[in-house]
Parts: C-alpha cells; sequence; structure tokens
C-alpha cells in the first residue's frame, strides 16, 4: 500500500452517496475477499485472503498466471459477482450489483451487433442523459478513440482493434468512478495494443479516474500502471486460491519510456514471481520475453 | 453504356461511377471472384425457379389433351381456367380469397402475438418455464384436427372458432423459437447490458430481444405457413365459403376442376404471403448479418 485514499473522496462519499457523484474517481478496497465456485469436481477456491487499496485516480494492474483469478478479481470490484467472504468498497461504501460507479470494458469488446458503434458507446452513458448532450458526448469519446469516421458503422463492419475502441468508449460514457479493463487489449495485434495502451493513458490524463487493469503481459502493466499486483496462490492448504503474492510500485512518470532499464529490472522480478524463467542478465533491455 | 476510360489504373467506371466489371480485370467488381456465376444473379435464379411450374403445366397440357388420363380424373389446365372465370362471374372467387386470407392474417396475428409474449415470458423466467413448459409441449402434441370438435362445440361454426384454431397453429412456432432463442442469447451481451445498467424490460428490449430477432423472424414465417394450413383443417370442416369450403364442396360434388383450382390456389396464396414475409425479413436482417 503505497497510497492512502485521500481523505476527501471518503468524506465526500460518506455524506453524499447519491450517483451525482458519479465521474469522480474513487477508491477501491478490498477486504479478506474470498470467492469460491462450485465446480463438478468439488468447490474450486479462486480467491482468498485477499486484500488490496487502491487509491483514487490510481492506475493499477493485476498480473498472474492464467487462470487465478485476475478476472474474478474484477468481477467482484465491477458488482458482477459477489464475494462469499470479505467486503469491497468504493469510496468507502459497498460495492453493489452492476455497481453503477464502475464501469467494464471486457476482454472480447461485447457490443450489440446490431447497433452502430455510435449507438454501443451510448449504452454507457447514464440513463437519462438529455439526447442533445447524449449525441455531444457520444460524438466527444469517438473522436477521442478515433473512431468518429465510423459512428455509424456495426461492429462486423470494423476491425478487432476499432471495436475493442468503441468498447472503450462505451466505458468512457459511464464516467465511472473506477475504470475496470479485462484483459482489453489482448485479442489485438501488436502494433494496435501499444496504440490502445498509449490511448488509454491520455484518456487518463484528461479525465484521470481509478484505473484497475487485468492483464498477462507485464511489459504493458509496467508501461501502464502505478503499481502491479501480482497475484498467486499462497496458502497451501488451498491451493488455487489465489491472494495478493506482491505489489510493485512502478519508477517514473507516464509514459514511460518502454525501453527502461528500471523497468526490465522489475520485469524480470515480476516474471519470476510469475514463474517464467527470464535468463535475465542484468542492465540487457534488448531481451524481450512473452508469456 | 457509355464508359468512361480515364487511364490504365483508375477504374473503368460508367456514367453513374460505378465501376464496369467486364473492363476492370482486377477490380472487385470483376466476375471471376469467388462465388460469382450465373446463379449469382438474381433474374437467372428467378428463371430457374419458374422452370418446373413451366414444364409441369406443358405436362398437364400434353397428358390431358392427348387423353392419357380421363378428364373425370385430371381436366385441362383449360376448364380449370374456365372454372376460375365461372367463379369470378359468379362473385365467389374473389369472397372465398378474402375471407380465407383475413382468417389466416388475423389468426396469425393472434396466434403470433400470444407465441411472442408466453415465449419471452416462458424463455427469460425460470419460474414461468417450470410452471409453462410441460403443460404446452403437452398441447402442441394435439393434433390439429383434433381441436376441431371440441371448438366447434364451444363456439360453433363461426368465425370464433376458425380463428382460434388457426392462432393455436400460429402460436406454438413463435412460442417454441421464442423460447429457445431467447435461452442462448450470448450470456457476454447479457452480462454486458446489465453492467451498463440495463434491467427487466429495458434489458429485454435492448439486448434479449434484438439478439433473438433472427430466429424469431424464421419462427413467424414458420407460424404463417402453419395458419394456411389450420385455416384448411377450420374451413374442411364447418364453413360455408373460403378456398377450404371450396375444396370440400368441390369434392364433394365431383368438381375436379374447382378441387384443382382450389390448390392452385392454396399454393399461390401460401407461397405469397411467405415471399412478403421473406421480404420483411430480408431488409430487417440487414442489421444482424
Amino acid at each position: 500500500m503505497t497510497r492512502t485514499p485521500s481523505s476527501t473522496a471518503i468524506t465526500s462519499t460518506a455524506t453524499d452517496p447519491a450517483p451525482a457523484a458519479v465521474g469522480d474517481a474513487r477508491p477501491v478496497a478490498l477486504r479478506g475477499v474470498a470467492r469460491t465456485f462450485a465446480t463438478p469436481s468439488g468447490p474450486r477456491p479462486v480467491l482468498a485472503g485477499l486484500d488490496l487499496e487502491i487509491a483514487a485516480g490510481e492506475v493499477v494492474a493485476v498480473i498472474g498466471p492464467s487462470g487465478c483469478g485476475k478476472s474474478t478479481l474484477l468481477r467482484q470490484v465491477a458488482g458482477l459477482d459477489a464475494p462469499d467472504a470479505g467486503e469491497v468498497l468504493l469510496g468507502g461504501t459497498p460495492v453493489a450489483p452492476y455497481d453503477a460507479r464502475t464501469a467494464v470494458a471486457f476482454q472480447e469488446p461485447r457490443l450489440l451487433p446490431w447497433r452502430t458503434l455510435a449507438h454501443n458507446v451510448a449504452l454507457g452513458l447514464p440513463r437519462g442523459t438529455p439526447r442533445t448532450q447524449a449525441r455531444e458526448q457520444v460524438a466527444r469519446l469517438l473522436d477521442l478513440v478515433g473512431l468518429s469516421g465510423s459512428a455509424g458503422l456495426r461492429p462486423r463492419q470494423v476491425s478487432g482493434g476499432m471495436a475493442q475502441r468503441a468498447s472503450l468508449a462505451r466505458a468512457l460514457a459511464r464516467r465511472p468512478g473506477v475504470l475496470l479493463l479485462d484483459e482489453p487489449f489482448g485479442a489485438l495485434d501488436a502494433l494496435t495494443r501499444l496504440r490502445m495502451q498509449d490511448l488509454l493513458l491520455e484518456v487518463h490524463a484528461s479525465r484521470p479516474t481509478t484505473v484497475l487493469l487485468v492483464t498477462h503481459d507485464v511489459e504493458e502493466a509496467l508501461y501502464l500502471a502505478d503499481r502491479v499486483v501480482l497475484l498467486a496462490a499462497l496458502d497451501p492448504a488451498a491451493p488455487g486460491a489465489a491472494s495478493v503474492r506482491s505489489v510493485i510500485t512502478v519508477p517514473g512518470d507516464r509514459p514511460r519510456d518502454r525501453a527502461d532499464a528500471r523497468l526490465s529490472e522489475l520485469r524480470a522480478e515480476l516474471l519470476d514471481g510469475l514463474g517464467v524463467p527470464t535468463h535475465h542478465h542484468v542492465h540487457d533491455p534488448d531481451l524481450h520475453h512473452s508469456i | 453504356m457509355s464508359v468512361t476510360v480515364t487511364g490504365t489504373s483508375a477504374p473503368v467506371t460508367d456514367t453513374r461511377g460505378r465501376a464496369v466489371p467486364g473492363l476492370n480485370p482486377f477490380s472487385p467488381g470483376h466476375a471471376a471472384r469467388p462465388g460469382a456465376g450465373p446463379l449469382s444473379r438474381r433474374p437467372v435464379r428467378l428463371a430457374l425457379g419458374l422452370a418446373l411450374p413451366a414444364v409441369l403445366l406443358v405436362t398437364w397440357q400434353v397428358v390431358t389433351s392427348t387423353g392419357l388420363v380421363a378428364p373425370y380424373q385430371l381436366p385441362s389446365p383449360a376448364s380449370v381456367w374456365t372454372a376460375a372465370v365461372d367463379l369470378v362471374e359468379r362473385g365467389l372467387l374473389g369472397q372465398y380469397v378474402a375471407i380465407s386470407t383475413q382468417r389466416v392474417v388475423l389468426g396469425f396475428l393472434i396466434g403470433a402475438a400470444l407465441g411472442l409474449a408466453v415465449g419471452s415470458l416462458v424463455g427469460l423466467s425460470r419460474l414461468a418455464g417450470s410452471l409453462l413448459e410441460t403443460t404446452l409441449g403437452a398441447v402442441r402434441a394435439v393434433p390439429s384436427l383434433a381441436w376441431v370438435p371440441l371448438l366447434i362445440l364451444w363456439m360453433g361454426i363461426g368465425e370464433d372458432s376458425k380463428l382460434t384454431l388457426i392462432a393455436i397453429g400460429a402460436f406454438f412456432p413463435v412460442y417454441t423459437t421464442v423460447v429457445a432463442a431467447l435461452r442462448h442469447v450470448d450470456p457476454h451481451l447479457v452480462e454486458a447490458g446489465r453492467a451498463y445498467g440495463l434491467r427487466g424490460a429495458r434489458l429485454l428490449g435492448a439486448v434479449q430481444l434484438p439478439a433473438a430477432v433472427p430466429s424469431v423472424v424464421a419462427g413467424l414465417r414458420l407460424a404463417l405457413a402453419q395458419s394456411w394450413l389450420f385455416l384448411v383443417a377450420a374451413e374442411l370442416i364447418a364453413s360455408s365459403m373460403g378456398v377450404g369450403f371450396l375444396l370440400m364442396d368441390s369434392g364433394q360434388n365431383g368438381r375436379v376442376d374447382r378441387a384443382i383450382l382450389a390448390i392452385l390456389l392454396l399454393a399461390l396464396l401460401g407461397k405469397t404471403t411467405d415471399a412478403l414475409i421473406g421480404l420483411a425479413e430480408k431488409s430487417l436482417l440487414k442489421r444482424w448479418a
């Protein structure tokens, strides 16, 4: 825990939990969160005793091996799922089912195929947004993600990268207190992924919301996040149940130099934590590893 | 056709700026692309579709005019035509076609609307599904003709019993497709809808029903065909007008020409309404494909 949530954010939400405050960056607190799924072969614990504090406006990346519960963790914060034990707080109040203070960009774009990109983005707007204002906001968001020229196209008519940008715009349309990104760039080609990462940084710089980013890409985590959380199974009594293994504070201001030597040190450390042999030689930024 | 040849690399276009297929060997409009061929052209397909009916008509004419088949078994096309003209002159044919079409359209609309409503309920609510599915499945298993005596006893031989029978016929294809379609809506889309604050009727209207539209339209088309089926069942047994009545009446009086006319009419009417709904389907599904 390198930061404490700003006291103003807590007092403002404690006195005014009304949705009028949606749009302010929210701190997130997970305390003792546990989640077990029932499977045909018996209960499968996924998260256990997970504690994590995220300051308002902070960008936190969660990494961990495949199937370790990263997405489950994110779903707890979004209110798409509820923990079996522990609590999840947004700005000091418990997260509600499908919490309106959060917005999720899923791993797949999940756009409605029969709607144009503009209408898909409009789906993210808070209910009751006046029509003219809605049109303006959608146009602004499409412009932000570089889709102004494709507003009238339907998801099947555009590339995966464009669909994912529309999905991001839809999430931003909600003016979320916490933006939740579930491997949002995972399915994109390498170049588009780099562009999307810069786009996310631009968006965050223009409107600093709290961002929780789940990724399997160590480079991406180090490039985007203030802190990187490594999830792993810690308790030998509950194999498979992940908890926070370590938290790394990433040095340097964004946008960062992707070839920064300090980052490659951290990359080696994180990959090591993920159980991937890195064959890392100190101060050799030319080495790149993929998981 | 006046064409503009602007240069070697620019596509050759006609006066409206469209690429001229034959003059642009490397443009996407060129006929050599996969899937292209005479069968991709609409008039060709239409002509092929009409070829078999034409052959049948010629065969019909030949076997009747050569005396291969006796006229009391199969009258010539000309005498069926005469029977049609005769019925038109008496003002009966128009009336029969109109009343049958009216019954089908009304019965179809009632049945389809109910099928959509009950299907949505059963498809979305587990409680409604558990309560209704078994019973409706059993009702569905009852053959259409089995309803006729009961409906006549309950409602008489007027329009009500006929509309009810047709509505039953139209209900089930819509009901079953709606239930299945709603249960198979991509759960990812539904979750995304919920995550963006949609619930209940809003979620149904914005995500679930639109996602089910392609299969629902297919169900509606099936229901319309079924409506014509049930119409004949209703009119064969108790009616004083309509195409089904014409069929039954001709059968009892040995008027093979009129019976054949009635069957041709049913084929024509059924195909026409199906084509109309097919057109609607096509324009609707442009957004989904």
